[in-house]
């Protein structure tokens, strides 16, 4: 029907096209060769969030002025991010404490272990080391800036009802169920709503699926859609839309300081010193500067990098 | 500073943005180049024996295009869905799902289009010592062109649109850019012009394909649709 | 990939009674997905039936009843979508998916309405005029019954592609049968995006089905065959 040779031309175009298309892009599934034990070229995976891809350019920025030679690929979430880790085809990413703790605690102990990290976070670093270098990873010593999961109310909402721990909303709630809003995993998360009413005895009414701390949790704050929202402690956009953050005054939260989590056959000498000096220089208070600085004033997350390596003498 | 989300410091429409984002515009546009290309030309390479098994076994058409039908219905963003836990995170997710919907369109229109070349002329042909075969390529395909290529050029353009769908798998060209703008605080600049750049791409594929048809069919001024 | 194991999951997610209850089950999340294009579709008709019904009468404004559609393709529905939702006054949830479905669902409702009312004979509206009637009798009794079967086509495939597309509104925070794939693909739960594939798709299917049955319903028995005008108006649900 078709002349063969026209319909092999256009199978091979298609093909070609296809295969083009795959590899530009800027969330290309990972399929960088891993480094061959310590010295070659390091790859950073970050995730979506601006707060990582400001943590990972800074490293990248570090690590080249050292002389390593340093790249950024952007992948998806952890899930996505950790087994790449594990298995040498990203190198390093930015990590957090707690979160990475529960984590690696599921893969190694199953998904019913028992939760390992606390709010100490000297403790839950003793604790996930092991668990680390069982599945091939070297952590290296937590920035003492943090980014917790807090719980967030409108401005209005909490001079309203004088609401500014998180035992002062349970009480609250009592009389009037919240609407409690974050992202889907949250009826399921023991720092989410299970946290909220176990710890605190919050009565929830009813909950919207969001986003973690992204602008659909905002918005729908702001909008009176929900009552309480889940938002990052060092967001840069909380301040600005007139929101509050409630206490977390029992401690419900883990630590979550930040931390560089490698492939251990990359980890060197001068990788650690350089990467260290970069986790000492972070506190909470300037990293929320730094995603205010990203989120809402739309600089790039390499420029306020830069400035903040350069303001802190790195580069 | 207390810059409220949405307000003068989030422009719709920044020269800036555009300046600072120039290679990721570009490799978004490739990306979505890519995909919709992919998408449309394997269409056509599955609708082509479609047809011609349509053609050979004519009480298949019933049946055939009754399926498309329905798998026409199934929404973009169900269909890669479901095709995710299958090809996981590669293109092929995004292509494949689109090319279902092109095919639709393109083999609907071939059979339409063959089917619409009249009685007397296929019977001229015959009468002229044509085999089955020289009327198909010499008569029929000929006339029956402007409703296929019409049918290409309206799955192309559709195609273009239903790209930004694979943002959710990674592989969404401009929607990739439009997702990720929208949930990096809502940030105008970086949506509208994403969504400008797939109109454009939609629009240049509507007049390149438009062009196309004029070249290759002179004497055609009747078109359908 | 153990396609036995994962088919599995999905029937016991179908199964599982606690997926039927809720402000997360199933009946809410559907009944949401149909008032979203509910509403959708009323703005997109009050809106595009009177331009189309006038303009088709006075056989005038051709050239934007046609090429609407055209237009309407080239513009991808997410960004209209996020755009919408990025507008503080609009802002997350669902009027900005109702807004962003009703402008998608006025191309193929306005040209085929169009179509339909420009393509009746000259001679029967001679004839009409002749009989007495005036421009509003001419139309109501005479265009508008002959253009039925092309009306009815568009109000269905302009329907069915709301439905089919209102799941995208889950993107913005809205609730519907979306949300279970948003949600999936947050949570990487594979059962749950394929859940939500399923019930999307058969949601469209069934409107298609019962939608076509209306139409063949209000179609007059002697204009029941397929026309090509549908064929070429037929739009690609996203």
């Amino acid at each position: 029907m078709i002349p063969g040779r026209k319909f092999a031309v256009m199978a091979a175009a298609a093909v070609l096209l296809a295969a083009c298309s795959s590899g530009g892009g800027d969330t290309a599934d990972s399929s960088a060769s891993p480094a061959a034990g310590g010295g070659g070229p390091i790859t950073i995976a970050t995730t979506n969030f601006s707060e990582t891809k400001i943590l990972a350019s800074m490293y990248q920025q570090v690590l080249e002025a050292n002389g390593v030679d340093a790249s950024i690929k952007e992948l998806t979430t952890r899930e996505v991010i950790v087994p790449a880790l594990e298995k040498g085809e990203v190198q390093l990413t930015p990590e957090y404490l707690g979160s990475l703790t529960e984590f690696l605690n599921k893969e190694v102990n199953g998904a019913d272990a028992e939760q390992l990290a606390t709010g100490d976070a000297d403790a839950t670093f003793t604790a996930v080391t092991p668990l680390a270098e069982q599945q091939g990873l070297t952590l290296l010593t937590p920035s003492p800036a943090q980014d917790q999961n807090a719980f967030a109310v409108t401005a209005d909402f909490a001079s309203q009802n004088n609401l500014q721990t998180l035992t002062q909303l349970g009480e609250y709630s009592q009389a009037n169920p919240i609407t409690l809003g974050g992202p889907p995993e949250c009826p399921k998360r023991p720092f989410c709503q299970p946290g909220l009413e176990q710890t605190y005895n919050v009565k929830v009414g009813s909950f919207v699926p969001l986003d973690a701390g992204g602008p659909l949790t905002i918005q729908a704050l702001k909008q009176g859609k929900v009552n309480v929202g889940l938002v990052f402690s060092s967001s840069g956009s909380v301040a600005a839309n007139d929101l509050v953050v409630l206490e977390d005054d029992k401690g419900l939260q883990t630590a979550e300081n930040i931390l560089p989590a490698l492939y251990s056959p990359a980890v060197t000498d001068t990788i650690t010193t350089a990467l260290d000096k970069v986790s000492a220089a972070l506190t909470t208070d300037e990293l929320q500067l730094l995603n205010q600085q990203v989120e809402i004033d739309r600089q790039s997350p390499e420029k306020v990098a830069t400035a903040f390596l350069e303001e802190k003498g790195l580069l | 500073m207390s810059a409220t989300v949405g307000d003068a410091s989030n422009p719709w429409l920044s020269w800036s943005y555009v300046q600072d984002y120039w290679p990721e515009l570009v490799a978004a546009g490739r990306e979505h180049l890519g995909l919709t290309v992919g998408s449309v030309l394997l269409a056509i390479l599955v609708a082509i024996p479609l047809a011609v098994l349509i053609r050979r076994l004519p009480v298949l058409t019933g049946p055939i295009l009754g399926l498309s039908g329905v798998l026409y219905t199934i929404p973009s963003l169900a269909l890669i869905s479901l095709l995710w836990p299958v090809f996981g995170l590669s293109p092929w997710t995004v292509i494949i799902a689109l090319a279902v919907y092109g095919l639709l369109v393109v083999l609907r229109n071939i059979v339409v289009g063959l089917q619409e070349v009249p009685g007397d002329v296929l019977d001229a042909a015959t009468g002229m010592g044509l085999t089955q075969r020289q009327i198909l390529t010499r008569v029929s395909l000929p006339l029956a062109m402007p409703t296929i290529l019409a049918g290409i050029r309206i799955a192309t353009v559709s195609t273009v649109g239903m790209v930004t769908i694979g943002a959710l798998v990674g592989y969404g060209g401009f929607g990739t850019l439009i997702l990720s703008g929208f949930q990096n605080n809502f940030w105008h600049a970086q949506i509208m012009t994403a969504t400008l750049g797939c109109v454009i791409l939609a629009v240049f594929f509507e007049l390149l394909l438009l062009l196309v048809e004029k070249l290759t069919l002179p004497w055609t001024r009747r078109r359908a649709s | 990939m153990d396609t036995a194991a994962g088919l599995m999951n999905v029937i016991e997610w179908f199964t599982d009674p606690a997926n039927w209850t809720g402000e997360n089950g199933i009946p809410v999340r559907t009944w949401e997905q149909v008032q979203i294009s509910m509403f959708a579709m009323i703005i997109a008709l009050v809106i595009a039936l009177p331009i189309a019904l006038i303009l088709g009468h006075l056989r005038k404004g051709m050239f934007l009843a046609t090429n609407i559609g055209n237009v309407g393709r080239a513009v991808p529905t997410l960004g209209v979508l996020t755009i919408l939702a990025s507008i503080p006054e609009i802002g997350i949830g669902n009027l900005a998916a109702i807004l962003a479905l009703a402008l998608f669902a006025i191309p193929p409702v306005l040209t085929n309405t169009y179509t339909g009312l420009a393509g009746v004979d000259d001679e029967v509206r001679d004839a009409a005029r002749g009989m007495g009637m005036g421009p509003m009798g001419i139309l109501s009794r005479v265009e508008v019954p002959l253009a039925v079967p092309l009306i009815a086509a568009g109000i269905r495939t302009a329907t069915v592609q709301v439905v089919a597309t209102a799941s995208l509104a889950a993107l913005v925070g809205s609730g519907g049968l979306g949300r279970y794939v948003v949600d999936g693909f947050a949570l990487q739960d594979n059962t749950l995006i394929i859940a939500g594939a399923i019930l999307t798709a058969g949601l469209a299917v069934i409107a298609e089905l019962v939608l076509s049955q209306v139409q063949r319903a209000v179609t007059p028995k002697g204009l029941r065959s397929a026309s090509r005008a549908e064929i070429a108006e037929q739009e690609i649900p996203v």
